[in-house]
């Protein structure tokens, strides 16, 4: 999957910029040390689309042309107003770089609220995708009040198990059996605070 | 959060064009399974209409616009979709038009393209904006001609034919 034209979406202007910032401005922004969390805006497609194309389009429904990635693209946006959940894009604090996007999905075929991410090339080996995931996962079992939150993980994916099991995820069987076939992986379900 | 509080509301005389619901699936996801969805990247398992409803609605936030549900006024039920959408990879916004199985053959599609085609006119600083139309989708070619479309060129999108129609300029402020 190459893109046609690089970094060729550029942000809305006009009636319709002050539009989609309404909207942006109604998805929570989640700090940490080194990063800040934020709504998907138009102009970080190139850096997904480039992002997810491979292995790291793990947790993103496996894109394979431009146009795979597009939709999922919108659709990881417009979960928001239907869930009150989505996907944000993970930038560099300092410099507003995208490094990532993590997600609270409801993607087809998900039994459960699930928690994925994806970092980009710059950005692996630094801890990032744990940082942004750590974020997500309070905010999602903390202010959101979800009461499940599993990730579904291609068991051949090292690097998002060793993920899922440094953010204190545990292998639940009984969820795995209940997948149907074409969905078999790996399901690791998150600890909730209280044990609700 | 809510979409429908955040996209604009237009009412014309049959109907509302109003941000999606989520009762509105189901009414998406029968069109999308339909044969007539094969103009529109059809058809679609549920599965894949579940990503794409979503889809639409991540497209307002993204962009700004996006299509709106029409609502039926007489008996609220979805009876399709109409307006802009630009898809990565796409010449230009496009006028775009679904009208669902039981509200055909109304005049529906033609009244709702009618107001999207002047609020984005007027709100959206898009005039005399296009629709794209396979060349054998005869019942979108004649709608394209009441609309007073005219055949401006032959494009591909993503690798199809495909023709585009240019809408004539709306009078802004008329």
């Amino acid at each position: 999957m190459t893109h046609p034209i690089p970094f060729h979406e550029t942000p809305p202007t006009g009636a319709t910029a002050d539009l989609a910032a309404r909207m942006q401005a109604l998805i929570p922004v989640l700090e940490t040390e080194r990063l800040v969390l934020r709504a998907p805006r138009i102009e970080d497609f190139d850096a997904f689309a480039a992002m997810v194309d491979g292995p790291r389009g793990s947790f993103f429904g496996h894109p394979k042309t431009l146009a795979d990635a597009w939709e999922i693209f919108m659709q990881l946006t417009g979960t928001w107003p239907l869930r009150g959940h989505g996907a944000w894009t993970v930038t560099d604090r300092a410099s507003g770089t995208v490094l990532g996007m993590v997600l609270i999905g409801a993607e087809p075929g998900d039994m459960e609220p699930e928690l994925g991410w994806a970092v980009t090339p710059e950005a692996e080996g630094r801890g990032i995708a744990f940082e942004a995931a750590c974020a997500v996962r309070d905010h999602a079992l903390g202010p959101l009040g979800l009461s499940r939150l599993v990730s579904y993980v291609d068991a051949d994916n090292i690097r998002s198990v060793a993920l899922a099991e440094r953010l204190g995820a545990t292998r639940d069987p009984a969820a795995e059996a209940a997948l149907p076939d074409a969905d078999r992986c790996a399901v690791y379900r998150h600890a909730v605070p209280g044990g609700r | 959060m809510s979409l429908p509080a955040s996209v604009p509301v237009i009412e014309t005389e049959d109907l509302i064009l109003r941000g999606y619901r989520e009762a509105d699936f189901e009414a998406f996801a029968r069109f999308a399974a339909s044969d007539r969805a094969r103009f529109v990247g059809g058809p679609q398992a549920r599965y894949d209409s579940w990503r794409s409803f979503m889809a639409g609605i991540g497209h307002w936030s993204l962009r700004g616009y996006g299509m709106w549900m029409l609502e039926h006024r007489e008996t609220g039920e979805a009876a399709g979709r109409v307006g802009v959408i630009y898809n990565d990879g796409w010449h230009e916004p496009e006028l775009g038009w679904h009208i669902y199985d039981g509200f055909e053959g109304r005049g529906y599609a033609y009244q709702a393209c009618r107001a999207a085609r002047r609020h984005a006119a007027e709100h959206l600083g898009m005039n005399a904006i296009m629709s794209y139309i396979a060349p054998d989708n005869a019942r979108s070619l004649r709608l394209a001609q009441r609309l007073g479309c005219w055949h401006e060129r032959d494009v591909e999108v993503l690798g199809s034919p495909c023709q585009l129609w240019r809408h004539p300029a709306e009078e802004i402020g008329a």
